[in-house]
């Protein structure tokens, strides 16, 4: 499910938004990308999520990219990870690519990506080649 | 990205289920299963939307299994509407397929309301459409 980002990146038909000012309960469950910038309690599988500043997420995140400014409690599992400067982050990361800008507030343990997200990786690399 | 911030969109292959608050104005063009309140409501045509809706503005070209309390309700051509829709004012574009309770209520924020039932029964393929969707 988790493609390579440049290749459907610009097709915003494929982009869920979460405004500011929602607050949901529950489950997001895209093949596209997921722009979070209210509050998210749940579970958000993904291709490639962005939290923004000022979002806040409480829950498992399941991507092929994430990129967090805003704050997020819990477990990420995903390819790449990117925590800015204004991001907060207190759980797992279960990555294979994890960036931590200068300034950003994390406390996480750090583990073994599961098998599919280096399966999901693999693939991603094949079909870059 | 050029999307507005003050509309949230639930995209295009998007599944979501749980309960959605405080929305201002909202785009489902996925498959949703949720409880919402929203000042408008916009269900496109390959949206799904199943559980209650208040809103002052809904707006369904797609499919919607659910009651449903809105000021006003446009059902476009390619609306697909079930379950139970309580509206104040009701546009019903010519191939709407309407199979549900239709209540106009002009009392509902008083609460004692007078609802005059009436039944709008458009001839469609789509009564039990999508029921058990998982």
């Amino acid at each position: 499910m988790f493609k390579n980002s440049e290749s459907n990146g610009a097709d915003s038909a494929n982009v869920s938004l979460i405004d500011d000012q929602m607050r949901i309960t529950g489950t997001v469950v895209s093949d596209g990308d997921v722009i979070l910038a209210g509050q998210l309690d749940g579970q958000i599988i993904c291709n490639k999520l962005t939290v923004e500043d000022g979002a806040i997420l409480n829950g498992s995140i399941e991507t092929g990219e994430v990129v967090i400014s805003g704050t997020v409690t819990g477990d990420v599992v995903s390819i790449n990870a990117q925590i800015e400067a204004s991001g907060h982050f207190e759980g797992d990361l279960k990555c294979i690519g994890i960036e931590v800008e200068a300034g950003a507030h994390v406390v996480a343990k750090f583990k073994k990506a599961p098998a599919k997200i280096l399966k999901a990786a693999a693939k991603l690399e094949t079909e870059a080649d | 990205m050029d999307i507005s911030k003050t509309k949230a969109v639930i995209g295009e292959g998007a599944h979501f289920s749980g309960t959605i608050s405080n929305a201002k104005s909202i785009e489902i063009n996925g498959t949703v299963e949720a409880d919402l309140e929203a000042e408008k409501v916009s269900i496109g045509p390959e949206g799904e939307f199943r559980g209650a809706i208040k809103s002052d503005l809904v707006v369904i070209s797609g499919h919607y299994h659910g009651e449903m309390h809105a000021h006003s309700v446009w059902a476009t051509e390619t609306a697909q509407i079930a379950g139970e829709v309580h509206y104040q004012s009701l546009q019903m574009d010519r191939g709407a397929a309407l199979n549900c309770r239709v209540v106009h209520n002009w009392t509902e924020d008083t609460g004692n309301s007078v609802a005059e039932p009436e039944d709008e029964d458009a001839a469609s393929d789509d009564a039990e459409t999508g029921d058990e969707a998982s």
